[in-house]
Formats: C-alpha cells, sequence, structure tokens
C-alpha cells in the first residue's frame, strides 16, 4: 500500500523521517480515545494531522462552559450538546482523509458491560480513568496484545505511561549511529583494494583523495605485521598507530589522513554486537514454531547467518561520503554493497529454511531486506502491566529517587494518591472552593500510600499536598497540549514501529519546565 | 449563529481550571504572587485586558502558539508573519485547511482564532520583523518567537536587548525588559528557553548550540562528486549559470517552489550523477536539498509550544516557578528532557563586552583565519568584513577587490600583533554590532 500522490505534497515533512512506510502504518490504524478532554483531543489533534486512519471518541459528558476555557475542538454554540459528537466533528475537519467516529457512552460503562468493544481498535489512549476499570481494560487489551497509553494533565503536572506486551522495533532509528565501515575485520573486496593501493606511485593529488577507509585498512595491515600480528588494543597502541598513521601523510593538508585520524579510535575497536541485540538472539522465542510471528522468524535467522559469520551482523552497506575522487568513491561504495548483497541473500537463505522446517508461509522480501539492513538496529520492549505496577511497586526505584533533589518521581506519588483519593471520595482534591479542607484528607491517602508501597513518609514533603489540592483537578490547557504532543508521539512511534517509544513513564513538571522517564 | 452570540461577557465557568490556579495561592508561586479575589481578579484583568502579547512566526510553533495563548485567557495577541500558506505546511499547521493555500499564514490563523475562541483578538501583520520599529516592541508585555530562521532571532534578541535602560546608577528599570520566549523544532527534537534581556543568557550567547548548516567544499562539487548532494549542489552553483544548458525559465528568477523550475533542477543534477555513475538523486532529495528542508511534525511543535505557553502564563501570572533557563528535548530515544541554565556567554556581542579572544596559529593566512572564524560556530558569519588596527583587512561590497590579495598573506605579515584586536562586521549580527576579536597566537 502507498500513500496516493495527492497527499505526498500534504505529508512531505513527515515522510522525511517515518517514509511511506510508516505512513501506511499510520493510515491502516484506528486510535480510540477515552475521554474527549483537552488532553485526549489534543492527542488526537497531533495524530489526524499526520493522517491516521480513523479515531473513535468515546465520552458520555455534554459541552460545557469549562470545555471552551480549555478545549480547543469545542465552540460556543456547543455547549450543552455531546461532547464526543462535537470534539469528532471539529477534529475530522483537520484532514478529510481520517474518519472520526463517536461513542455516546461512558467509558467506564463500556469497560464495565461491554469489554469486546475495546478489540478491534489498533491502540487506546485513556485519559482520567478511575483506578478499577483502568485495571479491567488494562489487563483486557494486553490479552488482545493492544498497547494502551493513559495520559493525564492536573494542574501543573503532565503524565503519561505505555503498556503493550511485546512492542517490536526494526527501524530505531538512533541519532549518530556508527557507520558499519569493517575497518577492524575488513572482507575480502575490501582487502583487495587496500593492498592494490601503490601509495608512492600516485600524485600529490591523487595521494590526498585516496579514501580513507583503505588507508585504514592497508596501515593496519602493516602495523600488524610489526606487532605479532596484533591489533593496536591499549591506548598507547592505539595512540602509536596514531603517529604511524600521520607519517604516511605527505602534508598536512591531506583531508583523507585528516579524516582517517578523526575517525580512528572509532573504527579501531572489535565490531560489537549492541546490547539490545544480544539480548534478542537469547531470546527464547527464538525457537521457532508455526506460531512465531515474521519477527521471531527473522531473529532466528540472524542468530543463524551470524554462527556462519563469525559472529558478524549482515553488512548494512552503507558509505558516508569521505574525501575521495569520485571514480574510487563509488568502486568503494560498489564493494560495500556487494557484500551487503550477499550478506542479504544468505540471510534471506536463513529465513527460507526456518520456514520450511516449520512449514510457515514466506515473509515479504522487503521486510526481509529491511531487518537485514537495521540488524544494528533490532529492539523490543516488554512492558510492565499497570497490574504489575500497582501491586508490585518498584519500592526502591521510587525510594532512591525520591531521595534526590528536584526529582519528579514526587509527582508520580502524588498522582497514584490522586487516584486512590478518588476511589474513596469520588472527587478530586481541590475540586470544590473550600480546597484547604481536602489538604488534610489527601495527606492521609498519600501517607497510607506510602506505607503500602514500603516508602518512608517523611519523603514527601507537605507543599506537595497543599500544591496538588490547589490544582484541584484543573485541566490547564498548555499541560494538556504538551502531554497531548508527548502521547501523540509515542503513538506514531507504537504505531510505525520506528524509533524507539518510552518506557513506561514519562512525567512533566510544568513548575519549573523539568521532566523524566521511568520504568515503574 | 456566531454574530448572534454576544461574545464580550465570558459565560460563567469557563475560565473554572485557571482560577483554581490564579484564586489559590500555592506554595511555588512566586513571591510576589497575589492571588485574585472577587473584588480584585487582578490577575484575570491583566490576562484578558492588560497584557498584549505578541508572536513572531504562524507557521508549526506558532498556530500551537497562538491557541494555547487564547485558552490560557490571553485576548490581546498580536502575530507577524511575512509567509503564505503552503500545502507542505498542511500536515501540522492546524489553523490552516488546502482552501487557504497561498494566503497569508498571520491572517488566516488569526482570522480561525478569533472565530473558534469566543472573546479572542489577534491582529495579524503580514510584513518582516524589521519592518516594526522599537515603539512597536515596546507595548508587549512579553514576546514569544516559533521561527525557523536563526537570523530572524538573532534580531529580535538584539532589539529586545537593546530596549532594556539602564538607570544612571547602573540598575537596570525592570519595566523595560521584555522577555524573550523562543521555541525550536526539528523532527523529533526542540528546544525551549526564556530570555530575560540583559538578566539572562541571551540568544546570541548560544549560538553554538545550532550547528551551521551543512555546506560542501566547492571543490569537491566542481570536480569529485560522490554523493547525490554533491550533484544537485552542482545544479543550483554551475548548473543554473550555465548559459549552454537549456532553461525553460530566467535562471535569475530561479524559484524554489516553482516545480517547473524544481523539475529543471532534478533532471540537471539527475544527468551530471549519471556522468559520475552516482545513484540517489530523487525529485525529493532534490527539494530538500535546493529548500533546505527540515522535517518538521505536529506533535514535536506541539510540545516545544506549549512549553513555552506554559512559561508565558506562568511570567504573566506569577502563579509558579519558572524555566531557568533552557529545556533540550529529544523524542528518538524514548521520552528525553534536559533543563539547564544556559549562561551567558563572555564577551557576547549582544549582551556582553562584545570582546572574545581567539586563538590562532601564526603562520596561518588571512585566508585560513576566515574560514576558521567562518565555521566557528559560535558565531555564525556569513559574510564577514575584518578591519585591524584602522586598515582594512578583508572587505565585501565595494572594496572586496582591493582586499582579495590580502588572503594568501599572514596575520603577521598584515601587521596583526599579539592581542590586537580584529574588528568584524557581518549582515548576520543584529543590528550594527562589531564582533572584537583579541588574537591570541598560538605558536
Amino acid at each position: 500500500m502507498t500513500t496516493p500522490t495527492t497527499d505526498t505534497d500534504k505529508y512531505d515533512r513527515q515522510l522525511r523521517l517515518w517514509g511511506e512506510d510508516g505512513q501506511s502504518k499510520l493510515e491502516r490504524s484506528h486510535i480510540l480515545l477515552l475521554n474527549g478532554s483537552a488532553t485526549g483531543t489534543e492527542t488526537l489533534k497531533n495524530l489526524v494531522l499526520p493522517g491516521i486512519g480513523s479515531f473513535t471518541v468515546v465520552d458520555n459528558k455534554k459541552v460545557t462552559e469549562s470545555d471552551l476555557g480549555n478545549n480547543f475542538f469545542v465552540e460556543r454554540s456547543s455547549i450543552g450538546k455531546p461532547r464526543a459528537t462535537v470534539v469528532c466533528e471539529l477534529l475530522r475537519e483537520l484532514n478529510d482523509r481520517v474518519k472520526g467516529f463517536s461513542v455516546e457512552e461512558c467509558p467506564i460503562h463500556l469497560i464495565n458491560n461491554n469489554i469486546s468493544f475495546f478489540k478491534d481498535f489498533s491502540l487506546v489512549v485513556s485519559n482520567r480513568l478511575p483506578e478499577e476499570p483502568l485495571l479491567t481494560l488494562s489487563q483486557y487489551l494486553s490479552e488482545h496484545n493492544i498497547p494502551l497509553l493513559i495520559t493525564n494533565s492536573y494542574g501543573y503536572i503532565g503524565y503519561l505511561r505505555i503498556s503493550t506486551p511485546e512492542h517490536q522495533i526494526i527501524e530505531s532509528k538512533p541519532d549518530d549511529p556508527i557507520d558499519d565501515l569493517r575497518i577492524y575485520n575488513p572482507f575480502k573486496q575490501l582487502v583487495d583494494m587496500a593492498d592494490a593501493l601503490e601509495l608512492d606511485k600516485l600524485n600529490s593529488q591523487q595521494h590526498s583523495h585516496v579514501p580513507y577507509v583503505l588507508l585504514l585498512i592497508k596501515f593496519l595491515k602493516e602495523w600488524r605485521s610489526t606487532h605479532d600480528d596484533k591489533m593496536p588494543e591499549t591506548r598507547a597502541e592505539k595512540e602509536e598507530f596514531k603517529k604511524f598513521f600521520n607519517s604516511h601523510s605527505w602534508n598536512a593538508d591531506e583531508m583523507n589522513f585528516f579524516e582517517g585520524t578523526q575517525n580512528l579510535l572509532k573504527y579501531i575497536q572489535p565490531p560489537r554486537v549492541p546490547g539490545d541485540v544480544q539480548n534478542l538472539l537469547k531470546d527464547p522465542k527464538t525457537n521457532i514454531t508455526e506460531n512465531s510471528d515474521d519477527f521471531w522468524v527473522l531473529v532466528a535467522a540472524l542468530k543463524d547467518f551470524m554462527a556462519n559469520n563469525n559472529n558478524t551482523l549482515p553488512l548494512h552497506g552503507n558509505v558516508p561520503d569521505m574525501t575521495s575522487e569520485t571514480h574510487n568513491f563509488i568502486q568503494l561504495q560498489k564493494g560495500y554493497q556487494e557484500k551487503a548483497l550477499a550478506d542479504l541473500s544468505e540471510f534471506s537463505g536463513n529465513v527460507d529454511q526456518i520456514l520450511t522446517k516449520v512449514g510457515k508461509s514466506s515473509i515479504s522480501s522487503d521486510l526481509v531486506k529491511k531487518f537485514c539492513k537495521n540488524t544494528r538496529f533490532l529492539n523490543i520492549i516488554r512492558y510492565r502491566t499497570i497490574g504489575e505496577e500497582y501491586s508490585q511497586p518498584k519500592t526502591n526505584l521510587i525510594k532512591s529517587e525520591l531521595e534526590q533533589a528536584d526529582t519528579v518521581m514526587i509527582f508520580y506519588i502524588l498522582l497514584r494518591s490522586i487516584d486512590k483519593f478518588y476511589a474513596t471520595y469520588h472527587k478530586y482534591p481541590g475540586s470544590s472552593d473550600e480546597f484547604e479542607s481536602d489538604i488534610p484528607l489527601l495527606k492521609n491517602v498519600v501517607t497510607q500510600y506510602l506505607a503500602e508501597i514500603n516508602v518512608p513518609n517523611d519523603l514527601v514533603k507537605d507543599d506537595y499536598i497543599a500544591e496538588f489540592t490547589r490544582f484541584g483537578g484543573s485541566e490547564l490547557h498548555n499541560i494538556s497540549s504538551l502531554m497531548g504532543g508527548v502521547t501523540s508521539q509515542e503513538i506514531i512511534k507504537l504505531i510505525t514501529h520506528q524509533y524507539t517509544p518510552l518506557n513506561n513513564t514519562f512525567i512533566f513538571n510544568g513548575i519549573n519546565s523539568t521532566a523524566g522517564s521511568y520504568n515503574l | 449563529m456566531m454574530e448572534t452570540m454576544d461574545t464580550s461577557v465570558d459565560l460563567p465557568g469557563r475560565w473554572i481550571d485557571i482560577e483554581k490556579i490564579i484564586k489559590r495561592s500555592g506554595p511555588f508561586a512566586s513571591p510576589s504572587f497575589e492571588p485574585d479575589t472577587k473584588a480584585s481578579p487582578n490577575i484575570m484583568n491583566g490576562l484578558q485586558n492588560d497584557f498584549k502579547v505578541l508572536v513572531i512566526g504562524a507557521g508549526g510553533l506558532g498556530c500551537e502558539i497562538l491557541k494555547n495563548l487564547a485558552l490560557s485567557g490571553f485576548r490581546n495577541i498580536d502575530v507577524i508573519d511575512m509567509d503564505t500558506i503552503d500545502v507542505s505546511n498542511l500536515n501540522r499547521q492546524f489553523l490552516f485547511r488546502r482552501k487557504d493555500v497561498g494566503k497569508s499564514k498571520a491572517e488566516v490563523a488569526a482570522a480561525f482564532i478569533n472565530s473558534r475562541i469566543a472573546g479572542c483578538n489577534v491582529t495579524p501583520h503580514k510584513c518582516k520583523i524589521q519592518d516594526k520599529d522599537e515603539d512597536y516592541y515596546r507595548q508587549f508585555k512579553i514576546i514569544i518567537a516559533g521561527l525557523d530562521s536563526i537570523e530572524a532571532r538573532r534580531w529580535i534578541n538584539g532589539l529586545l536587548v537593546n530596549l532594556v535602560v539602564v538607570n544612571d546608577d547602573g540598575d537596570i528599570e525592570p519595566d523595560t525588559i521584555i522577555p524573550l520566549v523562543d521555541g525550536g523544532t526539528e523532527g523529533f527534537k526542540g528546544q525551549a528557553r526564556v530570555i530575560l534581556p540583559k538578566i539572562s543568557s541571551c540568544f546570541e550567547c548560544s549560538l553554538e548550540a545550532f550547528p551551521p548548516q551543512v555546506s560542501y567544499a566547492i571543490c569537491t562539487i566542481a570536480n569529485t562528486p560522490r554523493v547525490p548532494e554533491h550533484c544537485i549542489q552542482w545544479a543550483l552553483l554551475f548548473g543554473l549559470q550555465d548559459a549552454s544548458l537549456e532553461k525553460p525559465f530566467d535562471p535569475k528568477q530561479f524559484d524554489n517552489d516553482n516545480p517547473d523550475h524544481m523539475n529543471w533542477l532534478f533532471e540537471c543534477a539527475k544527468k551530471r550523477a549519471e556522468k559520475f555513475n552516482i545513484n540517489g538523486v530523487t525529485y525529493k532529495l532534490t527539494q530538500g536539498v535546493a529548500k533546505n528542508i527540515i522535517p518538521a511534525i505536529a506533535s514535536t511543535n506541539a510540545i516545544i509550544a506549549a512549553a513555552c505557553c506554559n512559561e508565558v502564563f506562568k511570567f504573566c501570572t506569577d502563579s509558579s516557578g519558572y524555566l531557568n533557563n533552557y529545556m533540550m528535548y529529544n523524542g528518538l530515544n524514548g521520552v528525553y528532557t534536559f533543563t539547564f541554565e544556559y549562561e551567558i556567554k563572555e564577551g557576547c556581542a549582544v549582551c556582553g563586552t562584545n570582546l572574545v579572544t581567539f586563538e590562532v596559529d601564526k603562520s596561518n593566512t588571512l585566508s585560513t583565519f576566515l574560514e576558521k572564524i567562518t565555521t566557528d560556530s559560535r558565531f555564525q558569519f556569513k559574510k564577514p568584513s575584518l578591519r585591524s588596527n584602522g586598515r582594512n583587512l578583508y572587505m565585501q561590497g565595494l572594496l572586496h577587490q582591493s582586499t582579495v590579495p590580502n588572503l594568501e598573506k599572514t596575520l603577521s605579515e598584515l601587521n596583526v600583533q599579539e592581542d590586537d584586536e580584529i574588528t568584524i562586521t557581518d549582515p548576520a549580527l543584529p543590528g550594527n554590532l562589531a564582533v572584537r576579536m583579541r588574537i591570541k597566537y598560538t605558536s
């Protein structure tokens, strides 16, 4: 499936990030929002704009005056009308390709009486859902492999929690990946090219344009021939090699030697399989059965490939620009690309073998190719469930964080206490005008909660309890919009399976604009 | 429908969420915070009547900022943007629709906000920020910039620093400080910051946080292209000038936004690439290189704009703490933020003494020196002119030719001694500022 040409112009600025493949995944997704509050509609806004397939809003409230004070997707004329319908209508205006649906029902009622309603969505966003129905929903979604995002804004504080059983990432697209150039362990074509260099026969223009990759390979080989075939390992040896390398430069202006020196330390170390990939290779799911999904078949094939290739990952094949004559650079590029193609062909063979063995149908060659090119960037995240977080709290993590100055963990304690307060009193602390009378009530709840999770009471200062009571359950548009931004961004990562999503909790402190992420 | 409704008076309960914050004292509020009461709703009055807020830019950040301010209770908002709406804006600039393509961003955005948010009064200005004078800027309580141009940010920063009055005792007059809240995004990354002119570090202090644009050596483009980008640059720099290459347009009128022009550029770059066996020149890449396209998405803009507006709201209400003074954001791997205090740069050309020490090798030619300072991300010069000891070392414009022979001379041959100052003027520097560099020789 590709994006229709009429929208490539409109989507240009995002296609440059997640490509046609990411876009088509977005266009096939159906996102469910529980509660059309400001935080919820801001989240959907940032998903409708880039073009998800469809969304559904579940909300049984009517638009009130206070919605006009913080929700952009209501109008003065909407007062008294169903909020689900109103926000759905105004959100749909943002993108005529996106379908929007509204369900005028109470989310809690739906969870308690018609839970199978949730099974057809790609992802569910919940907002301001009380603890009990949230746990029910979370368990159901977890069983059905549907990601759940809990997003809330509360006064100056924002909260996001993601949970999904297993999230697979092929293209984690790290910020500054080190190119796989095989300088430490060159393949045959590279060795041949380096061996064929006759530097002393070159004129000065040619000499200063030999790609540094070949220079490094050549001089490493020479260096090893006088060092018992050993690579430079210690710092002193590396420094010595650097001097040796530079001694072959004809003058200080040779850019190729300069680039070689700049990149030398990065490339003269043994190739490492990234820890995330190592963990994948050790995972029990690499024992393939006919029920295994494509991702795990590919990981198992990778294991086979590496067993035959000295524990080396398939070559990506990309060569960064470097000082060189055009022709030599193209030759070099070809060398890498041919090797990458050979690796891909071998890897595809590994995949086919496994598929035949367990009797599974074939995997699209595009997927095999994408996987093979990105083996350094693979990852999975297995999220803790909400149930685990609540019933087996990470006391040590929470305690040690709370002992730090200015930690946003303090807000986690308060947010959890607010939920408990709500369960007891059916309102948020400070929601009525005589807010101060709620301070001692909230303090009791906090004390009780801290005792429950085994965290010393003195780690939560009274100031925070007073501040949360002051908030009185208010939703400030700025905080809602910020959390809508963060939430929608994580949804895009989850749907496209590109980049690495949050694991698992993000807290924003709008008091001084600090934030933190925790795996809770 | 809308006309029949009286929007001059707010519906009761509309601002109940904001009121919880501004009517109740809180432990983290500023010491000067005085909660609103029924008898004296000073903060609400400020938001709705007294404070004028300026938004610079009605693009990805600007649309968000306008919405956020309107829903934070502000009513008197100006917005400046000289641009018109392009179809590629529609994936994030949510106040615009297809039918608006070609219209003024400022005008469409203002009209949308005014019709959606009852009582809000956004005034659009379709012009450059440089078209407005100091008196115009002086009327604002606070200014928020959502710009993609470093130059424009340097300009407004320079102006706001200049507006600060220091009295005869050397004290800053607080009423003359207009804070600048500045946001910027690129793909999944962004930053939000608060600049209190003359009090905290200014935009110029932190220029090095913005890496200079990728530039390719001219000789690579001309002689040894290797990657598709080199071929596209060739088409831009040489192909367009080459009279022997037929063009369906006047090369002097080359327009990035004209699809026919872009198509010609693409074909030209493609031919160049074929000649050198280089793969990968696509129309999309050609556009990207020629227009220096930076990826942009709704979510990052929402995050950064909200962080900025949250600071504006807190500044205007005193109801909480504040960002001190820079928040970096990166959403590529998890959700990463880093909040820190960007320090005032010693010798900042705008808010400091404007004198920096620069180390050079004694054997360096003026040409090498020039290259060093133009690639130094602290300065981001575009076309610098250099003078020292009352003498023109290197000039742009009319005097350019007469100073070209100096390029091959070393600094000492040009009589620049240790501890001498070189004065540098550059169109990228705001106002009529010059950077003074004190020279230290390394060998």
